[in-house]
């Protein structure tokens, strides 16, 4: 958390995937709930080891429009680690078949968000558990 | 259009309905999607000032708002383009033949292959590249050398069939398919089919790699290479599609395609092209959305600017050249995850919809896209929606059906003078590159798509099977995969994959 007490949410994209229409929506009301927001691409995952640690944040949101997160989420949950950062929440959104949940919060994902999910479980989870 | 008997009759009857309904005491107006207000009935009052030659007038007769064609679907009906590909060039392969043989159709007995790159060949980047990582032939096909296309296009004659290339960036795909094509003796003059020319996309989607200008530059240089040298192919397609899924109204998805299509015209005559040759090769992708009427408005309205513009801004005078050239692909933001089989009736209306519009080529999503890349058998139904259509409903005896009507030659007029109105807001902004950069189209877009959210949660805006009807239990949709080796066989083409693990993913 920030020292003015506002949860710091990071918000990212692989730069080629262009269907962000998701994630800035998801944006756009972590911004009007208060939270500082951190948006931005990455071009390979270990980035957003990187930006997580600079920026200090207490939240990743990952989307994704195909199952890239096979290849991506581990290396992130790695690099989390070893900055001893597991306490960091991570959620995934985008188009994510219901059949892969399991085996994504298994490797440390907290939440997934698919098409038709409430934004409101996002805003008041990261409330509940960054803002205790 | 009316007489003054007509009018006065009509004066009377609207006096009549006017106490009839009094007594309800609430106003039943409503408005649509793009927010224009709309009354429960509409009379000859209401387009006692269109004229009939100058603001209808006939199917092919200029401003072709009616249809560029004088007889349209009697002669030809719209084509099929439905979007395929994924994996690498031999899976597509297979899915291009599945759809011939469900009967996919294109012009004059040749067909329209409407394919599609994964993300990395969208931007010309190679699958040993790290950054292609995760997603090498996941939602497009991964083909990225001539001895790809070879493996995917072996047998189709690319002189009589049209070879779409869904790529963003064009430019790098394109040379290697023009390789390709020369390779197997092919004249490139000889080729048809259709670039996206996309670079200026970044207009919308800010994450693409160009500057404003620097796509406009791009775009214009692809758009010269090809009317001097492949002068049948059609290079630019300009993406509603991808405006109205980005969070455009109707009006906006018209008025900012159309100021698109004015910013590539400009470029492309100041670069010295002549504007009867190269204006036919812009074609513009169109998305029908759930607002009936208003698409079909939309579309006709569209038709009637871009002749106007055509022909008044820069001088056209050859048909194509003014005609509307069109490729509905019906919308995908109003589908919805939750009980996906109504998606397959939602895309129904859209399809009747664009049909109904006179459209001259359509893609309908697949019911399964709000969970993965569609299934062979999803994508044979999206074929399907569109032949009940055309075979079984009788849409294509008339062209311009619901001309005529009160209502639609009113609103179509409305629609006019909305786009006009954001067009001239553009051009006040000092042009469609600056309106862009200073990010003034982008923010339409994204309160756009603030607005639809919370329409839909507040329930403004009815969803079945989301925010209303909705049920405990959706039916499970298992996702379609396409073979894990994929990218291992795209980076080494060498190996040769397991095709155990391939048939078990193809039917799971």
């Amino acid at each position: 958390m920030s020292n003015n007490g506002k949860p710091r949410v990071l918000l990212v994209k692989h730069w080629i995937d262009i269907h962000d229409r998701g994630l800035r929506l998801i944006a756009s009301r972590c911004k009007n709930a208060g939270f500082e927001v951190v948006y931005a691409s990455y071009s390979q995952p270990e980035e957003v080891v990187k930006m997580a640690v600079q920026e200090d944040v207490d939240v990743i949101g990952m989307s994704f429009f195909t199952s890239a997160y096979e290849a991506h989420l581990p290396k992130v949950m790695q690099g989390l680690k070893e900055n001893k950062m597991e306490n960091v929440i991570v959620v995934l959104g985008g188009v994510i078949p219901d059949e892969d949940y399991d085996t994504l919060k298994a490797q440390g994902v907290r939440e997934i968000y698919g098409a038709g999910s409430d934004v409101n479980q996002f805003i008041e989870l990261i409330k509940a558990e960054v803002q205790k | 259009m009316f007489n003054e008997k007509t009018l006065e009759e009509a004066r009377k009857l609207q006096e009549q309905w006017d106490q009839a309904v009094a007594k309800y005491e609430r106003d039943f107006s409503s408005k649509t999607s793009s927010g224009i207000p709309i009354k429960p009935v509409y009379t000859p009052l209401d387009i006692q000032d269109i004229e009939y030659e100058r603001d209808i007038g006939m199917p092919g007769s200029y401003p072709y708002m009616r249809s560029n064609y004088p007889l349209h679907y009697q002669f030809q009906p719209w084509i099929n383009q439905p979007v395929h590909g994924y994996g690498l060039p031999e899976d597509t392969k297979e899915r291009m033949e599945a759809l011939t043989k469900a009967g996919m159709e294109g012009y004059f007995g040749g067909r329209a292959y409407n394919l599609v790159w994964d993300y990395p060949g969208y931007f010309g980047i190679d699958p040993d590249d790290p950054e292609a990582e995760g997603y090498i032939g996941k939602d497009g096909v991964s083909c990225n050398t001539d001895e790809d296309f070879a493996r995917m296009l072996d047998g189709i004659d690319l002189t009589k069939n049209s070879i779409v290339l869904i790529n963003g960036d064009t430019l790098p795909i394109f040379a290697i398919y023009i390789a390709y094509a020369e390779s197997q003796g092919i004249n490139r003059a000889d080729l048809r089919g259709n670039t996206m020319n996309w670079v200026f996309t970044a207009w919308y989607a800010p994450n693409f790699m160009w500057e404003t200008e620097d796509a406009l530059k791009l775009a214009t240089d692809n758009i010269y290479f090809c009317v001097k040298e492949i002068p049948r192919w059609n290079h630019t397609n300009i993406q509603g599609h991808g405006v109205s899924e980005t969070g455009a109204d109707a009006v906006h998805q018209m008025s900012f395609c159309l100021a698109t299509a004015i910013a590539v015209a400009d470029s492309c005559k100041a670069a010295g092209l002549e504007p009867d040759k190269f204006m036919a090769g812009i074609g513009f992708q169109i998305a029908q959305c759930n607002d009936f009427f208003e698409y079909i408005c939309m579309f006709r309205a569209w038709r009637k600017l871009w002749a106007s513009i055509a022909h008044e801004r820069y001088g056209c005078t050859r048909p194509a050249a003014m005609h509307l050239r069109t490729h509905t692909n019906t919308s995908c933001f109003e589908l919805a995850k939750q009980q996906p089989l109504n998606n397959i009736i939602r895309s129904s209306y859209h399809a009747l919809g664009a049909a109904l519009s006179g459209t001259t080529a359509m893609q309908v999503p697949a019911y399964d896209e709000p969970i993965g890349i569609p299934t062979e058998e999803s994508a044979i139904l999206t074929l399907r929606t569109q032949q009940v259509l055309l075979h079984e409903t009788g849409v294509t005896r008339v062209s311009d059906p619901l001309a005529g009507s009160y209502y639609v030659e009113w609103l179509t007029h409305r629609m006019e003078e909305e786009a006009k109105k954001v067009l001239k807001e553009i051009e006040n902004a000092g042009g469609f590159v600056k309106a862009h950069k200073d990010g003034m189209l982008v923010r339409v877009l994204r309160e756009g798509c603030d607005q639809w959210r919370e329409d839909i949660e507040t329930g403004k805006r009815v969803v079945v099977g989301w925010n209303k009807y909705a049920t405990e239990e959706d039916l499970k949709v298992k996702a379609f995969r396409p073979d894990p080796e994929v990218a291992r066989v795209s980076i080494d083409p060498e190996s040769t994959r397991r095709e155990e693990t391939r048939l078990k993913q193809m039917r799971p």
